[in-house]
């Protein structure tokens, strides 16, 4: 009798320790949870969408601009390079964009011409905000859990998430270090904090809505607060997404002002 | 409540990361202030326009050691502009498009009132693209090559183009020139492209001293010669992508090449290089006297003894780079050999003696300027534009040509400020420095004052 107590004791707690192995080796690592929740963000390889970019300058709305973007993932990097064509306002419609990584050219109608820019070239005020969102994380940077915690997204709702602090690994990498806030269980972005290499904070982003498609989950819209300017904030909605077979030639800069009208 | 709230600030005080979060969620807008959806329509026709008001006052320089054939006096000009360009998608595969300026200027030396109307029709092609990445293009089409910021040897379409400019700017060149009737056909591919544009002869060269007819094609600019352009890009390595270019004209043939790099995130480096048998400009410019002015005789011993061709290079390097604080600064070293030399300039300032040899002098620097190509022969440019600057909306921007040979120089100010959305607002002051002896020091105007309105819809 006392035998058999012994041996049924022993057998619960090794099943429990093998239970507490197991549950150690598939929790998910810091980088796996950056890249699922990149791919969340980005669910397609290539797709065109509308965004529509509100800027508010002291809280009051001061500009709407209407973007078409048109983006494709770089075999080569994994990073995702971007076409983006200006449709509104009246003054910057026609304009276009092509970032592939750190080469980045901008073509302007009147002009009839294509520059090439650096990253850090601000275009047309919050356009720039764009790169916050196409980015693979993943890619560029080294991601490490820091806690799991409660936090607010933007619409005043408590989050469980990881908060995950990404540095820089790759030259292409815009950002330093990022604070990043993923849901846990959904793999949602939620909120990140962007960082120069100075350590002077940039941006923070929020994440807000996802919606389901047929590729998968995708971001809705997403609100920036600019930290340099701190009267700045940009809303994004995301709109009209298409999963699209681009060509490769479009990434060419002879190509902008050939991009689609609408 | 008032407990509630006072006890939430209290906790949010003692905790200073639960206090910055809700710093930032306070930062948020509702999205009832968002304006209107301003996404344009799906309609197969896109037009954007915009009217401008330009207002110029010129202060002459009052000693000028080759005085000008005419007067120079203290002039008030005033444009206002209509200025369109509409998108016709005519099927999936092509599409028309049109951009035309109307003009009315108005010129007053403070005694006598001139006034003129002015349509250039800039461009009008159609476009037909049988795959996706290939283009042929037929009608009137700027062609616009080079990445240099203030000179562009690659340019080869750019001579005898500007439309009603005030201001020197180069950018301002680019933005409002005529385009050529052409035909070219494009194909882009993966790691590149390849281009050939045609030309064609379809008037006589117009004379540089005569004032175009209110709608008047100005084809005697644009398509006085056969033109042939070949260009081609390819990415050879991460980064490096240079672009190729054979141009042939009636002067001969000439290459170029356009190089950019990009170095960490903030600054972008750039070359550019054209190169063929030429004539001096100065020699060029007497040559196309000839044979459109009436009031050249003694310009027949001048060119006959400098009309040696040679080979010329031209060539532009620089620099961008953008500061964390919105501040954008251009550096550019230009070289163009057919330009005048430190000798040149003596015999230019010695030889405007007589009325004679005083319009012809001045003929070869209105050639250069509608040419657009650097009166000199090395000249530095600088550019500095900080955008947001002090205020929201208003940017601040200045520019300095510098003579290398004699140190004068361009320098102009500039501020924009963006009223509304759709108005806009710009001022300038402009002023040639230097000794009278000197590149930018002999020119007739010293000071421009220039005040501009934009309303785009």
């Amino acid at each position: 009798m006392h035998n058999k107590s012994f041996f049924a004791t022993f057998a619960v707690a090794f099943l429990s320790l093998l239970a507490i192995a197991n549950a150690a080796t598939i929790s998910p690592t810091a980088q796996d949870i950056v890249r699922t929740s990149d791919e969340i963000r980005n669910p397609n390889p290539h797709f065109v969408l509308l965004n529509t970019m509100t800027e508010y300058h002291k809280g009051v709305a001061t500009q709407q601009l209407s973007l078409r973007v048109h983006s494709k993932i770089d075999p080569a990097t994994g990073q995702f390079r971007n076409l983006v064509k200006f449709l509104a306002p009246a003054k910057d419609a026609g304009k276009a964009l092509l970032m592939n990584g750190n080469i980045m050219w901008f073509f302007t109608p009147s002009s009839g011409a294509s520059i090439r820019i650096s990253p850090q070239q601000r275009l047309l005020g919050q356009a720039s905000n764009g790169d916050v969102l196409s980015v693979n994380f993943s890619k560029d940077y080294n991601a490490e859990i820091q806690a799991e915690e409660m936090i607010e997204d933007s619409s005043h709702k408590s989050r469980h998430c990881w908060h995950l602090n990404l540095l820089s690994a790759a030259p292409a990498a815009v950002y330093s270090r990022i604070e990043y806030w993923i849901e846990t269980g959904t793999y949602y972005p939620v909120k990140a904090r962007f960082y120069a290499a100075s350590g002077r904070i940039l941006k923070i982003a929020f994440y807000e809505g996802y919606d389901k498609r047929k590729s998968g989950t995708g971001l809705v819209q997403a609100i920036i607060l600019d930290e340099v300017d701190s009267s700045l904030v940009t809303r994004m909605i995301f709109s009209d997404f298409q999963p699209a077979e681009i060509p490769e030639a479009w990434f060419q800069r002879e190509y902008l002002p050939h991009l689609p009208r609408q | 409540m008032k407990w509630g709230m006072a006890f939430a600030m209290a906790l949010a005080f003692s905790n200073p990361a639960a206090a910055e979060d809700a710093n930032e969620l306070d930062r948020i807008p509702s999205e009832e202030q968002a304006p209107q959806n301003v996404a344009s329509s799906a309609s197969s026709i896109s037009a954007n326009s915009y009217i401008g008001e330009e207002m110029e006052s010129s202060q002459p320089r009052n000693t000028l050691l080759v005085p000008l054939p005419g007067s120079n006096g203290p002039e008030l000009t005033n444009h206002l502009f209509l200025d369109s360009t509409v998108d016709w998608q005519l099927s999936a595969a092509s599409h028309f498009h049109l951009g035309d300026r109307f003009s009315l200027a108005a010129q007053s030396n403070y005694r006598d009132l001139d006034w003129a109307a002015r349509n250039d029709l800039k461009e009008a092609y159609f476009e037909w693209s049988p795959v996706s990445s290939a283009f042929l293009q037929l009608g009137r089409i700027n062609t616009k090559n080079g990445v240099g910021y203030a000179f562009n040897p690659t340019d080869f379409f750019k001579g005898f183009t500007s439309v009603g400019l005030f201001t020197a700017d180069p950018s301002a060149q680019k933005s409002n020139r005529l385009g050529a009737f052409l035909i070219r056909g494009q194909d882009i591919f993966d790691g590149g492209a390849i281009s050939v544009t045609y030309a064609p002869t379809l008037q006589a060269p117009s004379p540089l001293t005569q004032t175009l007819g209110a709608f008047n094609l100005g084809l005697g600019r644009t398509n006085y010669q056969d033109r042939l352009l070949l260009k081609a890009n390819y990415d050879l390595w991460d980064d490096f992508s240079p672009e190729v270019l054979i141009f042939h004209d009636r002067t001969g043939w000439h290459g170029g090449m356009n190089l950019t790099r990009g170095f960490g995130t903030q600054a972008t480096v750039y070359a550019e290089w054209a190169g063929g048998n030429l004539r001096k400009e100065a020699d060029e410019a007497v040559l196309f006297g000839l044979e459109t002015e009436p009031f050249f005789p003694r310009a027949l011993q001048l060119a006959a003894r400098n009309s040696q061709r040679k080979f010329q290079n031209d060539a532009a390097v620089g620099i961008s780079y953008e500061t964390d604080s919105k501040v954008n600064i251009i550096i550019e070293y230009d070289y163009h050999q057919a330009g005048f030399s430190p000798d040149d300039w003596n015999t230019w300032f010695s030889s405007g003696s007589t009325l004679l040899d005083r319009a012809e002098s001045w003929y070869l620097r209105k050639y250069a300027s509608v040419d657009q190509q650097p009166m000199s022969r090395q000249q530095i440019f600088q550019r500095l534009n900080w955008d947001d600057a002090i205020v929201r909306d208003l940017s601040l921007s200045e520019f300095t040509l510098i003579d290398v040979g004699d140190a004068s120089l361009l320098l102009q100010a500039q501020m924009d400020y963006k009223l509304t959305t759709s108005l806009y607002a710009n001022f300038i002051v402009q002023s040639n420095i230097g000794a009278h002896a000197s590149n930018f020091g002999s020119n007739p105007t010293a000071v421009n004052v220039i005040g501009s309105v934009s309303y785009y819809f």
